[in-house]
């Protein structure tokens, strides 16, 4: 049997992301770069059932938050957001 | 094709980019610069965001939607009951709150209207003051509901002009 993943954890693993950046490596720590990519595929994973428009906010949130020319608020304010999009 | 007053750049390091214009003087780029801030009736309109005295009218629910249509940001300073609606990242607002309203950085919090479920949010980066609320929930109680009471005041017909 195999899990079968939930938006509630695509909200916490970015959460779990946000908090994470907080460490001197930020979001080159390895437990960030972990929830992110964790989030990210689960919510490749559950691309049908997300509604449409906020997917695509989603994604293309997670893409300004990867983006190291960023500001590193911003970058931790566009995962927190995506949490309540979805 | 425009060009700075000062002329062209060629730039050889970037493929995409052969020519960009030399940055334009400081009094024009004044100039851009108000262009894009937009003073009207009291309320103040930058990027997408509405800082709302009183109540907001139908016209700033659509801008403050601009971004994301189904989630408002709101940022408010709890002492002189401004809020800021609206707007990419709340940190745009709080620089707003600061700079043009004195606002102090301790007394600004954040949070956001999830239009889905008709629901006031209290979530956001900028609530996140080190030995004071380590969350990026509103943890102290008093605070949150102060915040929820200036929201639901001023936001609390939200619903009926969306």
């Amino acid at each position: 049997m195999s899990y079968i993943p939930s938006v509630l954890d695509i909200k916490t693993d970015l959460k779990r992301a946000v908090m994470a950046s907080f460490s001197p490596k930020l979001f080159a720590d390895t437990n960030t770069k972990i929830f992110l990519a964790n989030a990210e595929k689960n919510l490749e994973s559950l691309k049908g059932k997300v509604d449409k428009s906020a997917y695509f906010q989603a994604k293309t949130r997670i893409k300004k938050a990867k983006n190291s020319n960023n500001p590193i608020e911003k970058r931790r304010e566009d995962l927190l957001t995506v949490s309540y999009l979805i | 094709m425009l060009a700075g007053r000062l002329g062209f750049e060629p730039r050889y390091a970037d493929p995409e980019s052969a020519v960009l214009p030399l940055d334009d003087l400081p009094m024009q780029l004044e100039f851009y610069h108000k262009l894009r801030q937009k003073v009207a009736g009291g309320k103040i309109t930058q990027m997408a965001i509405v800082i709302v005295e009183e109540k907001p009218t139908k016209e700033d629910i659509v801008k403050a939607r601009k971004e994301f249509p189904q989630y408002i940001k709101i940022t408010a300073d709890l002492e002189q009951e401004i809020i800021a609606i609206g707007g990419e990242y709340h940190a745009d607002a709080e620089k707003i709150l600061v700079e043009k309203y004195n606002s102090q950085r301790s007394n600004i919090w954040g949070g956001g209207y999830n239009i889905t479920l008709d629901i006031f949010e209290v979530n956001a980066i900028i609530n996140l003051h080190p030995g004071i609320n380590d969350s990026t929930d509103i943890l102290d109680p008093d605070i949150r509901n102060r915040f929820l009471e200036l929201v639901k005041k001023v936001l609390g017909d939200i619903k009926s002009l969306l």
